[in-house]
C-alpha cells in the first residue's frame, strides 16, 4: 500500500490565490490572544493562518459584572453547562461542538471562545463572546482584519503536488510588545520552530529553531514541540518562558529568536512526565506583590512559578554523566488546588477565570471564576470553614450570601 | 348533549366562520431546503409582527436539548408567512420545534445519506517497523470527526495485553485538511534514550515483539457514521533505527533516456510516507521540476514522468525537513548526542545521470 499524489498544475491556480482569506471565512479557530489593544488574534490552522480582528466596535465593557466575593473565597460560575449553552446557540448539541480556547480582553474584562460547531472538516469556526453573563456571536465580518500565513506555506513546487496533506496545529500565541509568538505541532515533522512576526503584519515571519536539553533526557535533543509558553521581562530583559511536550520549562532570551537561528534554551524546570501541559498564564500575586507565572496540566494539578526564581535558576545539570530526572525538578513550582481545568486566562488582579469540569460533576464544563492569588475557590472543596457548626474565624460563613447581579 | 350545549356549539360555529380566514388556517412549518429557512404559515399579522419587534417570542431549539436556550435566527415577513432564517444550517437527521404565538411545531430534517468508512491504509505498511517508530499514519476512506482517537486507538502486544499510553497526549489532535489522514505521535518521551519514560515505562515498541494497533468500531466519520467493525493493523517491530538520514545510500534506479518508465530510489530504512512525497522532488536538466506521478510507501519513492526522459543530468532534491518514520533528518539522529547543536542542515542535491542506452 503507498500514497500517491497526482501532479496536477490545474491545482497550482487555485491555491495560489487562497493566501488570504476573508473574515467571514474562518477556517478554523483554535489559540486566541488579545494584544494590548483590542485586536484579537485568532489560530486557524486549516488554513495555517493567524488572524488578527479589530473588535474595538464589538467590545462592551463587563465592569460591572460581579466575578466573586475574593476575601471569602468564593468564584463565581458564570456558566454551568457551557458546551450545552453553546451548543443551543449554535442550533447542536453539545457532542456536535468544541470549546478549542477561551482569552479575556483585560481592558473590558470580556471573555471570548473559539468554538468548532462540527467535528469534521468542513466544522464551522466562531468566536463567542460572553456579555454580562449572556452569549453572543461575534461578527467577525464587522471587524477589521489581516491574517497572516504561518502553517506549511505552499512553495511553487509543492503546489504542483496538489494539496499538502502537512498542517501545523497552532498550540499557543502571545503577543509581546508589538510582535506575536506562535507554536504548533506539524503533523508531519517533529520540530522546535517557534514562528515571531510582528505586528502589524508586513510578510514578515521569521522562524527559529529551539534545542532544549530535556532533564528526563539523558542527551540533548534538537527537537520537540512547545506545547504552551508566555513572555515575561526577567531581570528586565524580555524572556520566553515555554514548556515542552515532554513537559521542560525552559527560558530563552527574545534577543536570541533571530531568523533561522539554532538557539540552545535553558532548562530551568521539569514538570515531571506522564503528563502535557495546557496553559501558561502571568499573574501578580496582590497579596504580597510578586510576578509569576500558573500552568494548568492534563495529568497534575496546576503549578504557579515565581518569575524572580525563574529569572535566578540555574540550568539544570545536562550533558554526559547526568542522571535522568524523572520527578518534578528544578526551579519551585508551587502546586496550586486547581484541577479539571481545560482552559485558564486572568480577569484581573483579583479573579482568574477558567473552563473546567466542575467538582462536583465532571460531565458539567463550567466558566468559573476562581479568587487569585490561590487560585482557590472554598466552594470547591472540603474544608471545615464550610461544615455546618465548624469554627468561623474568618468569618466567611458570617458573610451573607453572594447577590450576583 | 343538552339544549345549552348544542346552542353554544353552534354559535361558537358562527363565531369561527365570522373571523379572518388566517387565524383559522392552521399554524404550520416547513423547512425550506433551498434556503434553510423555516418558512411559517398560519400565523395572524400582529403575530408575525410580535416576532418581528421582538425575537424573543420565537424559540428555535433542537428537540429534547437541555436547555431552553433557542438558535440563533433573524426572522422576516414574506406575504403572509414569516421566514426564520437560523445562523447555521439545521442538522440533517435531527429534529427541532419552533416555539411561536402558543403553539410548538416540529421540523424533522431528512437523515443524511452517510457512508460507511473505511480504514483504506496505514503507514508504514512495512511489516517489520522499528523499535523508536515516531509517527504512525491511519489513512481513511471519509472525512472523520475529530476528538475521538484518544478513545478509540489502541495498541496491544501480541497476547492482547494493553500497551498503556502509547501515544503522546496532544490536545489537538492531527490531521490532514481534509480529515481523511490521522497522524499518531508515539510518546517521544518513551522512544528517545534515557529519557524517564522509556526507563520507567519502557518503549511502547520492543524489540523482537508483534502488536497490533486497533480501531473501535465506534470511530465515527464527520457524518457521524461509524466503522462499524474493529480494524487492526498488525506489525513486528526490528531494531531502533537512530542514524541520520544519509541520501548518497540510496539506491537510485535511473530510466532509459526516452522512456517514461519510473525514476525509483530505495532508501535504507521507512521514511515518513508524508513527508517523502512532499519534500523529495527532482529537477530536470533544464532546471524545471519534472511532474508526473510520485508514490511512495516510505521504503521507496518512484516518480513516473507525465512526458518521457531527456538524456542529461536530473538532479534529485531532498529538503532538509524529511524525517525518518524515527524522527531522524539528513543532519542528525532524533537522540542528538551531547553538544552536537548548530548541525545546520542545507539541502541534500543528488545528482542523476539518465542516458540513451
Amino acid at each position: 500500500m503507498s500514497f500517491t499524489k497526482s501532479l496536477l498544475a490545474a491545482s497550482v491556480v487555485a491555491l495560489a490565490s487562497s493566501g488570504t482569506v476573508s473574515a467571514q471565512s474562518l477556517s478554523s479557530a483554535g489559540a486566541l490572544a488579545f494584544d494590548t489593544g483590542n485586536t484579537l488574534f485568532v489560530g486557524d490552522a486549516k488554513a495555517g493562518l493567524v488572524h488578527a480582528f479589530d473588535l474595538t466596535n464589538a467590545l462592551t465593557n463587563q465592569a460591572n459584572y460581579q466575578l466573586g466575593r475574593a476575601q471569602t473565597f468564593e468564584g463565581r460560575t458564570v456558566f454551568n453547562h457551557l458546551d450545552v449553552e453553546i451548543a443551543a446557540l449554535l442550533g447542536v448539541e453539545a457532542a456536535d461542538i468544541a470549546i478549542n480556547d477561551m482569552v479575556v480582553h483585560k481592558p473590558t474584562k470580556q471573555i471570548f471562545l473559539s468554538v468548532h460547531r462540527g467535528h469534521g472538516p468542513d466544522a464551522e469556526a466562531v468566536i463567542i463572546a460572553v456579555n454580562n453573563g449572556t452569549l453572543e456571536l461575534v461578527d467577525l465580518s464587522a471587524a477589521d482584519h489581516s491574517s497572516m500565513t504561518v502553517g506549511p506555506v505552499p512553495t511553487a513546487e509543492t503546489l504542483e503536488f496538489g494539496q499538502p496533506l502537512n498542517t501545523l496545529a497552532i498550540t499557543d500565541i502571545d503577543y509581546y510588545n508589538g510582535e506575536l509568538f506562535v507554536a504548533g505541532v506539524s503533523n508531519e515533522e517533529f520540530s522546535s520552530k517557534l514562528r515571531r512576526i510582528p505586528f502589524p503584519f508586513t510578510n514578515e515571519i521569521s522562524t527559529s529553531s529551539i534545542e532544549i536539553w530535556h532533564a528526563v533526557h539523558a542527551q540533548y535533543e534538537t527537537r520537540a514541540p512547545i506545547i504552551t509558553q508566555t513572555i515575561a521581562e526577567l531581570d528586565g530583559e524580555p524572556t520566553l518562558i515555554a514548556i515542552y511536550a515532554c513537559t521542560p520549562i525552559v527560558r530563552i532570551p527574545l534577543a536570541e529568536l533571530t531568523d533561522g537561528a539554532e538557539v540552545r534554551g535553558t532548562m530551568i524546570g521539569e514538570m515531571g512526565f506522564g503528563n502535557t501541559p495546557l496553559d501558561i498564564v502571568p499573574y501578580v500575586n496582590g497579596w504580597d506583590g510578586t510576578s509569576n507565572v500558573v500552568v494548568t496540566n492534563t495529568n497534575r494539578s496546576a503549578a504557579s512559578i515565581n518569575l524572580e526564581a525563574i529569572a535566578s535558576a540555574d540550568a539544570m545539570p545536562h550533558g554526559e554523566g547526568v542522571q535522568n530526572v524523572f520527578s518534578v525538578e528544578g526551579v519551585y513550582q508551587f502546586p496550586l488546588p486547581m484541577s479539571g481545568t481545560l482552559h485558564l486566562d486572568t480577569l484581573d488582579d483579583t479573579y482568574a477565570l477558567v473552563v473546567r469540569h466542575s467538582p462536583e460533576d465532571v460531565r458539567n464544563i463550567q466558566l468559573h471564576t476562581v479568587p487569585m492569588p490561590f487560585f482557590f475557590d472554598r466552594a470547591d472543596h472540603i474544608v471545615e470553614m464550610n461544615f455546618n457548626g465548624s469554627p468561623d474565624p474568618f468569618g466567611y460563613k458570617a458573610a451573607p450570601p453572594v447577590d450576583y447581579n | 348533549m343538552n339544549a345549552l350545549q348544542t346552542w353554544m356549539r353552534r354559535a361558537l360555529h358562527a363565531a369561527f366562520l365570522l373571523l379572518p380566514l388566517p387565524v383559522l388556517a392552521e399554524v404550520a412549518a416547513r423547512l425550506d431546503q433551498a434556503t434553510g429557512a423555516v418558512i411559517v404559515t398560519g400565523l395572524a399579522p400582529q403575530e408575525i409582527s410580535a416576532v418581528i419587534t421582538d425575537a424573543e417570542v420565537l424559540s428555535l431549539r433542537l428537540e429534547n436539548s437541555p436547555s431552553t436556550r433557542g438558535m440563533l435566527v433573524s426572522n422576516s415577513q414574506e406575504g403572509e408567512a414569516m421566514i426564520v432564517q437560523p445562523r447555521f444550517a439545521l442538522k440533517a437527521g435531527a429534529r427541532y420545534e419552533l416555539t411561536v404565538a402558543g403553539e410548538t411545531l416540529s421540523i424533522a430534517l431528512p437523515a443524511p445519506e452517510t457512508t460507511t468508512p473505511r480504514l483504506v491504509s496505514f503507514a508504514p505498511s512495512q511489516a517489520v517497523i522499528p523499535a523508536n517508530t515516531l509517527r504512525l499514519y491511519l489513512h481513511f476512506s471519509e472525512p472523520m470527526a475529530r476528538g475521538q482517537l484518544r478513545e478509540m486507538v489502541s495498541l496491544a502486544t501480541a497476547d492482547g495485553t494493553l500497551v498503556a499510553s502509547p501515544f503522546l497526549s496532544l490536545e489537538a489532535e492531527l490531521w490532514d485538511p481534509s480529515q481523511t489522514r490521522a497522524t499518531l505521535l508515539l510518546d517521544p518521551g518513551r522512544i528517545k534514550q534515557g529519557v524517564g519514560p522509556n526507563v520507567a515505562g519502557g518503549a511502547p515498541l520492543q524489540e523482537g515483539q508483534t502488536y497490533r494497533l486497533t480501531v473501535s468500531p465506534e470511530l465515527r466519520s464527520a457524518a457521524g457514521h461509524p466503522l462499524a467493525a474493529p480494524v487492526s493493523v498488525a506489525f513486528r517491530v526490528g531494531p531502533p533505527e537512530r542514524r541520520a538520514i544519509a541520501p548518497e545510500t540510496w539506491e537510485i534506479l535511473a530510466p532509459e533516456a526516452g522512456s517514461s518508465a519510473p525514476l525509483s530510489l530505495a532508501f535504507d530504512r521507512i521514511m515518513d510516507s508524508g513527508a517523502a512525497l512532499r519534500l523529495i522532488t527532482l529537477q530536470a536538466p533544464d532546471g524545471q521540476p519534472v511532474r508526473g506521478q510520485i508514490t511512495s510507501d516510505g521504503g521507496g519513492w518512484s516518480l513516473i514522468p507525465d512526458h518521457s526522459w531527456q538524456a542529461g543530468s536530473y538532479s534529485l532534491n531532498v529538503d532538509p525537513e524529511l524525517e525518518d518514520i524515527s524522527g531522524n533528518t539528513i543532519g542528525a539522529p532524533f537522540d542528538a548526542a551531547p553538544g552536537t547543536i548548530g548541525t545546520s542542515v542545507t539541502a541534500a542535491s543528488i545528482a542523476i545521470q539518465i542516458r540513451k542506452n
